[in-house]
């Protein structure tokens, strides 16, 4: 009996000299200074205060405090209205971890402006102010299929239907971007449709993978009222190698009939007063027709189709209340951005 | 002749089952298990003024898991479970789903090597593989239709961890030096490629292992396993993947005297985590650790007494995906299923332990590679389980069972502090003390039908000492107890009461993607939960039975911003194993 205890407590002392010990220094940060006072060392300061970015000028935002807290950058356009926020923990701002090349967050986009600059140390009470002049817009990184400025893409066809109030044309009256925008709407009561814009493109640069690839577009609807009920975009990207348009006896473009490799994706109800940014990776875009390799790969894309849809107010008893009222899915700036979508830019 | 319907069928029947008896066909047979559960919760009069929410809900379900096992040879077995849910208030088909819950394959090759294929239950050590109890779990005395629910609804039994793949296992007897070695091999894949909300395809996530056991004598038995939880990084589109091999080794010495059996165990092993990245010039971040545990039982020969002592060392960076991953894991959005909200301010409710204790829905099945966060209301000491990294000291426990058995009694002690100090070179220092007695009055009454008495108790205590911004001394105690009384051999009536209170401070742990500590949470804790319940059970075995019960809960905060909540239930269920 009582070997029974001596061996067990002879190796409790052995293993305990030799491994159990305790190890210095501590893990993770100093709690005293985390939770100690709270010191600016160095203030807020911005590498300029008068960015351009149309040529690739960047804001670069430095300060440095006494201990890693929670902070919160925020860039207001004083006159649109846009933001751009940074968050981060970290003792300081510094070597290029926070630069603003003139992007939003969400809409509205910056313009020529001034702006206010907030640094917020929300934990400990503290904020730091500074203004900037923004002299140039930004240039945003990707693939611009259509900012319709100065007119519709090269090779664009559109089709609508003989509706009523139907639009389906340029204006200039309130573009999200720019000079201009595409106006897609009316009224069909006997089919869902009531009109596409097809354009051709050429995506052969794009390398990265279908997750990594977004399709970014402004919808605009509601201007003239309340939204029609279940309006909405049916937007199809072909990667057929078909000729675009060699059959000009279709509706549009060829490469998005049955046999060609078509992705589709649907914007869907668009029901908000205003414009709203719509941001959708190309993985998120379901099998239209098969054709192909049926593998969605962005270099391959070779035409975009945005069709504008509705609930007919005849030919369905569902909507009646469409018969008063006008479809409205007018579009602007469509871009297709690489890693990120369009407000993941820096 | 007309021959009628009925007797076609009849005539087919005989016909099929004569064919398969002649040919020898496969045997097909069936087991499971059906439940019928319904509860209707309610606002208690205390509940603080709310006109917004709903006051009443009640929601319930029937199910049938139908285990169809085949036999298409005596050493083959293929099982398939095939769930039938129709929720309450479905008609024709609405709210009634069909689902394949279990798929596995089992068998063996020539009598001699184990095997099987498909969903599978797998458990190692406490520190390699290893499903430890949830924090709300242990304590739950008259709430085991509940712990049965939560248990077969995650696969939780027997500490295992549910998981698809392929496992075999054999054993060889030999002539000299050892007596028998059992080997075991697996390979799974807790997850697979799956595309997630950013639009990127995470990486097939894959957990294999081998252990072999040797019998050397019969006192002396060795032990090596070894798991690795690892991604596969091409099956994503990450540029990152991680890999968590846990090897460890086991030496357990066992011998019988008259009055004692003695068995001492010794584990020991280390681990390395290692996130790689495929970006070049970006380093692999590694972290590398190492246990050991020394536990001492003795158990006296009439089985009276029961005791054991033990040691044990987890490094700061041991990492064991398989045997740290949590049932309950605080970090992800976790709400309750009813009454949510609370007050005209439509206020967030926090989860109570009754949540915990009654929704399967909150609990974990998926193995992680970094460390869950836990709630220091319900476990400070070892939140991980035994795995728990960043702990050494000692445990014991005592356990006595007299009055001709009708009294059990155990008590559980551990005594822990940090290896290292978090934040502070002071480290913290961790104790707990866990009671639980059973009484079964009728024996010592000599009444057939008498009184079950059950008292469960948990105290923690962690401390630190330093300056203003380090000290911390938080305490919980959870406590809880049930009457039973028979009234004939299978109805019993029963009445608990458990309550939950902790106050003090603490700092969570703030880590990153990686498992690296950036940052703290100072979180003050002051509130006590509890549930006072009754009803009536009618038990025809352990797994069949019907239970009624009523329950009053609720929750008292001392923090004025935090509206205190009160609620009751009505609860029914009836299941039977099949």
């Amino acid at each position: 009996m009582r070997n029974q205890f001596i061996l067990p407590g002879v190796a409790v002392c052995a293993v305990l000299a030799l491994f159990g010990c305790v190890k210095d220094g501590y893990e993770g940060p100093s709690l005293s200074e985390l939770f100690g006072e709270f010191e600016i060392i160095d203030s807020l300061t911005l590498s300029t205060t008068s960015p351009n970015f149309s040529i690739d000028e960047t804001v670069e935002f430095s300060a440095t405090f006494n201990k890693p807290v929670n902070w919160q950058l925020e860039i207001q356009g004083l006159s649109s209205g846009g933001s751009k926020a940074f968050s981060g923990f970290s003792q300081n701002l510094e070597n290029g971890a926070v630069v603003w090349s003139g992007t939003s967050s969400s809409l509205p986009f910056f313009e020529l402006e001034d702006c206010a600059v907030s640094l917020n140390v929300a934990d400990e009470g503290a904020v730091l102010h500074d203004t900037l002049t923004i002299t140039g817009l930004v240039n945003f990184d990707g693939i611009r299929v259509a900012d319709f400025d100065a007119g519709l893409p090269e090779g664009a066809l559109v089709w609508r239907q003989d509706g009523g109030n139907m639009t389906f044309e340029l204006a200039d009256d309130n573009p999200l971007l720019g000079a201009g925008y595409f106006k897609m709407g009316g009224k069909v009561g006997w089919d869902w449709s009531l009109g596409y814009i097809d354009i051709p493109v050429d995506f052969s640069d794009a390398t990265v993978a279908a997750s990594e690839f977004y399709l970014n577009l402004g919808v605009l609807s509601g201007t003239g009222g309340i939204p029609a009920t279940d309006q909405f975009l049916n937007i199809s990207i072909s990667e057929s190698d078909e000729p675009f348009d060699d059959n000009q006896a279709n509706n549009g473009a060829d490469v998005f009939g049955a046999g060609n490799e078509v992705y589709r994706h649907q914007i869907r109800p668009i029901d908000w007063n205003g414009w709203e940014f719509i941001t959708v990776p190309y993985t998120d875009f379901e099998v239209k027709h098969e054709g192909g390799d049926n593998i969605r790969t962005p270099g391959d894309i070779t035409a975009i189709r945005i069709a504008c849809q509705a609930c007919p107010f005849n030919a369905s008893a569902a909507c009646p209340e469409n018969a008063d009222r006008d479809v409205q899915t007018d579009v602007d700036f469509l871009i297709f951005s690489e890693y990120t979508d369009l407000f993941g830019q820096e | 002749m007309m021959i009628r319907p009925k007797g076609l069928l009849l005539a087919s029947f005989c016909f099929w089952m004569s064919l398969c008896k002649a040919q020898e066909r496969p045997t097909v047979w069936f087991d499971g298990l059906s439940r019928s559960l319904f509860a209707r919760d309610a606002m208690g009069a205390a509940s603080p003024g709310d006109s917004v929410s709903q006051q009443s809900t009640s929601a319930g379900y029937n199910l049938l898991d139908l285990n169809v096992h085949v036999n298409p040879t005596s050493d083959m077995e293929v099982m398939a479970q095939l769930r039938v849910r129709n929720e309450l208030g479905g008609f024709f088909g609405t709210g009634t789903s069909v689902d394949v819950r279990q798929l596995t394959l089992r068998g063996t090759i020539d009598n001699k090597i184990r095997y099987q294929v498909g969903d599978m239950f797998l458990r190692q050590t406490r520190f390699t593989l290893f499903n430890s109890a949830s924090d709300a779990e242990e304590l739950s005395c008259g709430f085991q239709p509940y712990r049965d629910v939560i248990d077969y609804e995650n696969f939780y039994g027997d500490n295992r961890w549910r998981l698809q793949g392929l496992q075999t296992d054999f054993s060889l007897q030999f002539a000299r030096f050892i007596r028998t070695l059992a080997i075991d091999a697996f390979i799974t894949r807790p997850r697979g490629s799956v595309l997630n909300s950013s639009g990127t395809y995470l990486s097939d996530r894959l957990l294999g292992g081998a252990s072999a056991v040797a019998d050397i004598t019969k006192q002396w038995q060795l032990g090596l396993h070894h798991v690795n939880l690892f991604e596969v990084p091409t099956s994503g589109t990450l540029d990152v993947a991680v890999r968590n091999p846990v090897h460890c080794a086991v030496l357990h010495h066992q011998q019988g005297g008259e009055r004692w059996t003695h068995e001492t165990t010794l584990h020991a092993g280390t681990s390395n985590r290692t996130w790689e990245f495929a970006a070049e010039g970006q380093n692999d971040l590694l972290s590398s650790g190492a246990f050991w545990e020394l536990d001492s039982r003795h158990k006296s020969a009439d089985s009276l007494w029961n005791w054991n002592m033990g040691y044990r060392y987890v490094e700061p960076e041991f990492r064991s995906a398989a045997a740290q991953t949590r049932r309950l894991d605080w970090s992800s959005a976790m709400q309750p299923s009813t009454f949510a909200t609370y007050t005209n301010d439509q206020l967030a409710r926090r989860l109570s332990v009754f949540d915990l204790l009654v929704d399967p829905l909150l609990y974990n099945q998926d193995l992680a590679p970094q460390l869950m966060q836990f709630n220091p209301f319900l476990s400070n000491v070892s939140p991980y389980g035994d795995a728990t990294p960043n702990r050494m000291g000692v445990f014991g426990s005592l356990e006595w069972g007299g009055l001709k058995k009708a009294v059990n009694a155990a008590l559980n002690l551990t005594a822990l502090s940090e290896v290292i100090g978090q934040g502070t070179e002071n480290r913290r220092r961790f104790g707990r003390a866990e009671c639980q007695v059973q009484w079964a009055a009728p024996n010592v009454l000599n009444i057939e039908r008498g009184v079950d008495v059950t008292f469960h108790s948990k105290a923690e205590l962690t401390r630190r000492d330093g300056n203003e911004f380090e000290e911390l001394d938080l305490r919980s105690m959870q406590s809880s107890m049930e009457l039973k009384a028979g009234l004939s051999d299978a109805l019993t009536i029963h009445a608990s009461v458990s309550h939950w209170t902790a106050s003090g401070e603490e700092f969570l742990s703030i880590r990153d993607a990686y498992g690296t500590l950036f940052n703290f949470e100072s979180v003050r804790v002051d509130r006590s939960d509890w549930i006072l319940a009754s009803g009536l059970s009618y038990e025809w075995n352990r797994h069949t039975y019907a239970s009624i019960q009523y329950q009053w809960w609720g929750a008292n905060h001392r923090d004025e911003a935090t509206p205190d909540f009160q609620y009751q239930r009505l609860f029914f269920i009836l299941s039977i194993n099949l």
